[in-house]
């Protein structure tokens, strides 16, 4: 009888006790626990316990970087943010940070356009570039996403942009210059077997850059078929950037592949600020972190020189983002030089460079999101 | 803050020592009331009036926002009915003024109410009962407090956010109603949120406050919703300017009157711009027209279409609430009662099946059904209630954790 009273009486503050003993192990945890300064899930460095100053306290930078710092090492971090997505699952959501979750797992990026304002001006400059290499041949390939290709695997009546639209706005301004245009859309639509996008990532596969190589090729007077090339597989277990920008956990893992010359390249290849040279596109150091994608090409570069024993003196500048990391390989072979510059990185005097180099001709390499959200191309001259 | 500890504890003194010169007695307390209220309208309606004034007039007179002290509008409130009462005679003076301090500053309910009238809490300050189970009470209250908040209010309001900021061509009329029910859910839980936070830390500490909302959104008339929504202002409100002012046992002309003045000044409570004047005026006329013409109808109509009447007629005034401006609030109106920019679309079904589920769940906890099974459920097993509120307060963990959660979005690309 006695007994039955007393857990009566403990059982009474249960809720309390719980609680208090929630926070009080999170407080611990927090106190023992070791200070992280980076955090692969998010791709950021986290913030470490500030230094106190009186100027910091003073001007509100301390206690800003003190919340930061209870925030960033919050106990069981990663944990808390998966059970929210979870539930957030649970209850049916398909749709997080821009990033919706698709049909056979597919994470979908959001397509979004900057303001007509910046667009037309980057129309512009595109025009008066085009005009100063008149005598030079010059490519656009701009490669639809996976919210424009993969439609049909969107969550039904999700609120995406338009960016088939966006981009037929584009192929028409492009015809006032004389920038060529390579549209891949029609030819990523009826290829529905193979997997032209990573599930987790936002970039395209190295199977879709193959692809869309064929009419690159024959638009730029290249013959594709002169060189044959050997797929590797060189990852499976590619969970890249959509998952972190979502946090959705799918089992889904992805696979990198390669596609390297049967017959072999010998290749130097420059990394111009950074003042490295090696004798491969592909840093496999970088299979071990969490953006393995950053394989090709050592991720991004203002500039990279390409040089290989091609028997035509043929010059390529690329202008481009990430998505012209996993095709370059496949240009190779064809030019004696490349020079890839990403405008967004790169602060050197274009015009000096196309005349030093000798170029020949010019692509421009870009994914529809990026170039739409894109803003350097603006001041390219 | 501190001027309004002091100042109205002195005045809490001069009324009661000059309790038997009625005259003297009421002049202090016309100075008390006075002087809060200009401190209130200094601090909150300064901007407003010059604004107003520059509008009649078109003049340019400019001025600097205040800053606004925090719990401002709750406090001058709570000093205010301390006064009032102790000239009435409803309580005795308070001589501790740190027993007083304690009145005004309380913490757990400074910031979002409820407004805590000296009568309801003057005995508690001398003896306060502290025990085991209070502290546990006022902790599972907390708790559904800080989940209605954070789990409930937080994503109806990302919900309305997002649907606000829709283009006008895309918000089909569901959409427009979605999104007005979206609100509809924030406020109430944010604000009822606050309120059982505060009830429950002051429980914790051993004191009662008065309830504040009284499952609101279940009331058959507007009436009816009054009296179960921010209980505590209302009560405020017709305690110290209703009732004062004649109540209902005058002509009904002056009745009306009445009416209009205490519903102008609730709303301009809410906040100084003009449609909070047009809200609260729009419940004014609402409630005149309940008592005086369509009241007998509305009596006769089956309950679950009063329960529809009320809740619509409340829908729509939120709109003006949300709206900072007279024609947004139009804008909003007229999206919501027009039909050519269709009924529906592939996003009105994409918006309402991604938040089905939470909308079912805010719908049942604003309705006191939930309450009752909670109790049915947990009325002899301590555990399940203690587990129900552990899972609570750990998903409200991850739901504010989650809301840091920044992921570099310019990756490199």
């Amino acid at each position: 009888m006695e007994k039955k009273k007393k857990t009566g009486k403990t059982f009474r503050a249960l809720t309390a006790c719980s609680v208090m003993g929630i926070v009080g192990v999170l407080m611990f945890a927090g106190l023992i626990g070791e200070e992280k300064t980076f955090s692969d899930q998010e791709n950021r460095t986290l913030q470490t316990s500030p230094d106190i100053t009186v100027a910091g306290v003073l001007d509100g930078s301390y206690e800003t970087a003190y919340e930061n710092y209870q925030n960033d090492q919050f106990p069981f971090r990663n944990q808390w943010i998966y059970l929210k997505s979870t539930v957030e699952k649970m209850l049916g959501k398909t749709e997080a940070n821009g990033v919706f979750l698709g049909a056979d797992d597919y994470l979908l990026e959001n397509f979004e356009k900057q303001p007509e304002a910046d667009y037309a001006k980057t129309m512009e400059a595109l025009k008066n570039f085009s005009k100063t290499n008149e005598n030079l041949q010059q490519y656009f390939l701009l490669v639809p996403n996976a919210v424009n290709i993969y439609a049909d695997r969107l969550p039904m009546g999700a609120p995406v942009g338009d960016q088939d639209q966006a981009m037929d706005v584009f192929a028409a301004d492009l015809t006032q210059t004389s920038i060529q245009n390579v549209d891949i859309r029609e030819l990523f639509r009826d290829n529905t077997d193979t997997q032209l996008y990573y599930r987790m990532d936002h970039h395209w596969t190295t199977d879709a850059a193959r692809l869309a190589f064929d009419p690159l090729a024959q638009s730029m007077g290249i013959e594709p078929e002169k060189t044959a090339f050997e797929r590797i597989l060189v990852s499976d277990d590619f969970v890249g950037t959509l998952a972190a920008k979502s946090g959705f956990h799918t089992n889904q893992k992805d696979a990198i592949a390669i596609y390297t010359p049967k017959d072999g390249l010998d290749v130097v290849v420059t990394y111009v600020e950074e003042q490295k040279k090696t004798g491969t596109f592909y840093n496999k150091e970088k299979l071990e972190t969490k953006d393995q994608y950053a394989m090709f090409l050592d991720g991004n570069h203002a500039e990279i020189r390409i040089q290989t024993p091609a028997a035509e003196d043929r010059r390529l500048l690329v202008l481009k983002d990430s998505y012209a990391n996993c095709m370059i390989p496949f240009l190779a072979p064809y030019y004696r030089e490349i020079v890839v510059v990403d405008p967004r990185y790169y602060y050197g005097k274009l015009q000096e460079l196309i005349q030093a180099e000798e170029i020949d001709q010019i692509l421009f390499l870009y994914n529809a999101n990026t170039f739409f959200m894109d803003r350097s191309l603006k001041n390219i001259k | 803050m501190i001027f309004s500890i002091v100042f109205n504890y002195v005045l809490g003194l001069d009324i009661s020592c000059r309790s038997d010169d009625t005259k003297a007695a009421k002049r202090s307390l016309i100075f008390a009331v006075v002087v809060n209220l200009f401190i209130l309208c200094f601090f909150k309606y300064y901007g407003f009036l010059v604004d107003t004034v520059n509008g009649i007039f078109r003049t340019t007179f400019s001025y600097k926002a205040l800053p606004l002290p925090i719990g401002i509008s709750f406090y001058t409130f709570q000093t205010m009915s301390y006064v009032i009462d102790v000239y009435k005679k409803k309580v005795t003076v308070q001589e501790n003024i740190v027993k007083f301090g304690v009145y005004v500053s309380m913490f757990p309910q400074l910031i979002a109410g409820p407004i805590v009238r000296y009568v309801d809490i003057g005995r508690q300050l001398d003896r306060r009962i502290f025990s085991g189970e209070m502290f546990e009470q006022g902790c599972e209250r907390f708790i559904r407090g800080l989940g209605k908040k954070v789990l409930l209010a937080n994503s109806m309001g990302k919900l309305f956010e997002t649907l606000h900021a829709l283009p006008e061509g895309q918000t089909t009329t569901i959409l427009a109603w979605l999104c007005v029910l979206a609100y509809t859910f924030q406020i109430y839980f944010d604000f009822s949120g606050y309120s059982d936070m505060a009830m429950g830390l002051g429980h914790m500490f051993g004191f009662h406050f008065p309830k504040n909302f009284d499952y609101p959104y279940q009331s058959k008339s507007i009436t009816e919703f009054w009296r179960r929504w921010h209980i505590s202002l209302s009560t405020w409100f017709r305690e110290y300017v209703y009732i004062p002012l004649g109540g209902n046992r005058v002509s009904v002309k002056r009745h009306v009157i009445n009416l209009l003045i205490v519903w102008m000044l609730t709303g301009l409570w809410h906040g100084a711009s003009w449609n909070f004047v047009f809200w609260g005026m729009y419940y004014g006329i609402l409630l005149i027209l309940e008592k005086y013409v369509i009241g007998k109808y509305l009596e006769k109509l089956p309950s679950w279409l009063q329960g529809i009447y009320s809740i619509v007629l409340v829908m729509i005034g939120w709109v003006f609430f949300f709206s900072g401006t007279m024609q947004g609030a139009g804008a909003t109106l007229e999206a919501m009662f027009r039909f050519d920019h269709g009924v529906w679309n592939g996003h009105t079904f994409y918006y309402l099946k991604e938040n089905l589920i939470l909308l079912l769940i805010c719908m049942l906890a604003s309705r006191r059904q939930l309450y009752v099974w909670y109790c049915r459920a947990t009325a002899n097993s301590k555990v399940l209630a203690a587990l129900v509120h552990i899972i609570i307060f750990v998903l409200c963990i991850a739901f504010l954790v989650y809301d840091t959660y920044n992921p570099f979005l310019y990756f490199r690309f």
